[in-house]
């Protein structure tokens, strides 16, 4: 076997990786992004005739549940069901309306008026309240999960690590990303109501004064125990 | 899905017994043995004899039984500690610490590549890419050689034909020819070529997995392993 060149190689990762929709009414389209448990991409529903996001995971294990969270919040900021299944290949995979527009983080640039930036704060804050109203914690919010979209419409995504507050995890786990982890939501067993506005404080803030919460280091250690105070002086500020 | 790993590499190559711990270290070398020897060869620069002997010297058991010893899954994967193992056993090490050869090991095929590897694009790889892109590539050649020996069965000829002219054509998109060309040349509709790449495809990527499956100790592993392959740049 010749050696693999290395533009064989990375058609091959992209071919492999993709999903396969073989006795689908899918169509793929294009990858959307990648992340720890699984993948999001663009397909083409024949039956209806339009786009939509397809979200498949690596493993099993959470997909019913992400999907059932996500399908009892109604609320424009979040993105609907469409219905879950499982690929040829044994993947679990859901479909979601295909949000279009860009992520908080490409979005919100230094020259992005402020009143634009309080819109969009205060529409993440609608949002997470409303979660929080039905019991649902986010608990990895941050920039790239904040969708601008079309028409105006700010939307969150990946409810992947969401959990309803009276379920139990197992202690020790710790779900999120530590960047933007509020203090008390380590370890997760103790995540709670509260932890979830400062982490969407800190998503908010750090594109809303355009530099990342300052609390980064200390984040980093926090798996350690919760941290008994939020040291209030450390969040970012927004600019007057 | 995730294959099941149902033999612990690390518990493999740590076991008393001769014939287990034989079979884990040639799992182990089957997949690392090339990205290990580029490697050496590229970040450390040494030459063809030199680099030649430290491999041998780190899939005869030399390495093998220090880095299982001390590796702390808690801190990393085995991956990432195995590179900056080879590092300090390159750094530490001559060319007169090699062990026996195992003749397995096909260093003449291995330079042959590198000569065909583009050193330019290499210099603009750091050591940890360089390590990565190798060990990408070896899973995939040893999953081809897989898919071609499964293909080898009967009716699957044209399933291999079809995904070698189209997924193995290199020279990129540009020179790949269109599923309508294919139809034509295998004389099949267009929707076969599609069903015979998914097959392909299917089989491949399972076969890939099976194969971290085998340097793997965990699922948890597994799936960190699964990602890494299959991020592009």
């Amino acid at each position: 076997m010749p050696p693999l060149p290395d533009s064989v190689l990375r058609h091959l990762q992209s071919v492999t990786a993709a999903p396969d929709l073989a006795g689908t009414p899918y169509e793929l389209r294009a990858p959307l992004g990648r992340g720890a448990m699984g993948a999001v991409y663009a397909v083409f529903d024949t039956r209806l005739g339009r786009e939509v996001a397809m979200k498949v995971l690596h493993t099993g294990g959470r997909i019913e549940q992400e999907a059932r969270i996500v399908a009892s919040l109604e609320h424009p900021g979040i993105v609907p069901v469409h219905e879950t299944g499982e690929l040829a290949d044994g993947q679990p995979y859901y479909t979601m309306r295909l949000v279009r527009g860009r992520s908080l983080d490409a979005y919100l640039t230094p020259e992005t008026p402020l009143s634009e930036r309080l819109r969009v704060f205060q529409k993440v804050c609608e949002t997470v309240a409303f979660a929080h109203s039905h019991g649902v914690l986010h608990r990895d919010l941050k920039p790239p999960n904040i969708m601008a979209g079309e028409c105006g419409g700010v939307v969150i995504l990946d409810w992947g690590i969401a959990r309803h507050t009276h379920t139990e995890e197992p202690p020790g786990v710790v779900a999120g990303t530590p960047r933007f982890m509020a203090p008390r939501s380590q370890p997760a067993s103790h995540a709670r109501r509260t932890s979830v506005p400062i982490s969407t404080r800190w998503a908010c803030c750090s594109r809303t004064v355009c530099r990342p919460p300052t609390l980064q280091r200390r984040s980093a250690r926090l798996p350690r125990g919760p941290a008994k105070t939020c040291p209030r002086n450390a969040m970012p500020m927004p600019p007057r | 899905m995730f294959p099941s790993t149902h033999h612990s590499l690390l518990a493999g190559l740590q076991s008393p017994e001769t014939p287990v711990r034989q079979e884990a270290l040639d799992r182990f070398a089957e997949v690392y043995w090339k990205p290990a020897y580029k490697y050496i060869r590229l970040r450390w620069r040494r030459q063809p004899a030199d680099a030649e002997d430290l491999t041998q010297a780190l899939f005869a058991g030399l390495l093998v039984r220090d880095t299982v010893n001390r590796f702390d899954p808690a801190r990393g994967s085995f991956h990432n500690y195995l590179r900056v193992c080879i590092d300090n056993f390159a750094h530490n090490r001559t060319a007169s610490a090699a062990a026996r050869a195992i003749p397995s090991l096909d260093f003449a095929g291995a330079e042959a590549e590198l000569a065909l590897t583009s050193m330019t694009a290499m210099a603009t790889l750091t050591p940890e890419e360089i390590f990565h892109r190798e060990w990408q590539r070896q899973i995939f050649a040893l999953a081809l050689d897989d898919l071609r020996a499964l293909a080898a069965k009967p009716g699957k000829a044209a399933q291999w034909e079809v995904f070698e002219a189209y997924d193995l054509a290199s020279g990129g998109d540009e020179r790949r020819p269109s599923y309508g060309e294919l139809a034509a040349r295998y004389a099949v509709p267009a929707t076969q070529i599609t069903n015979y790449l998914a097959w392909a495809r299917r089989q491949l990527r399972e076969l890939t997995m099976a194969r971290l499956a085998g340097v793997t100790g965990s699922d948890r592993e597994l799936q960190a392993e699964t990602r890494r392959l299959f991020e592009g740049e």
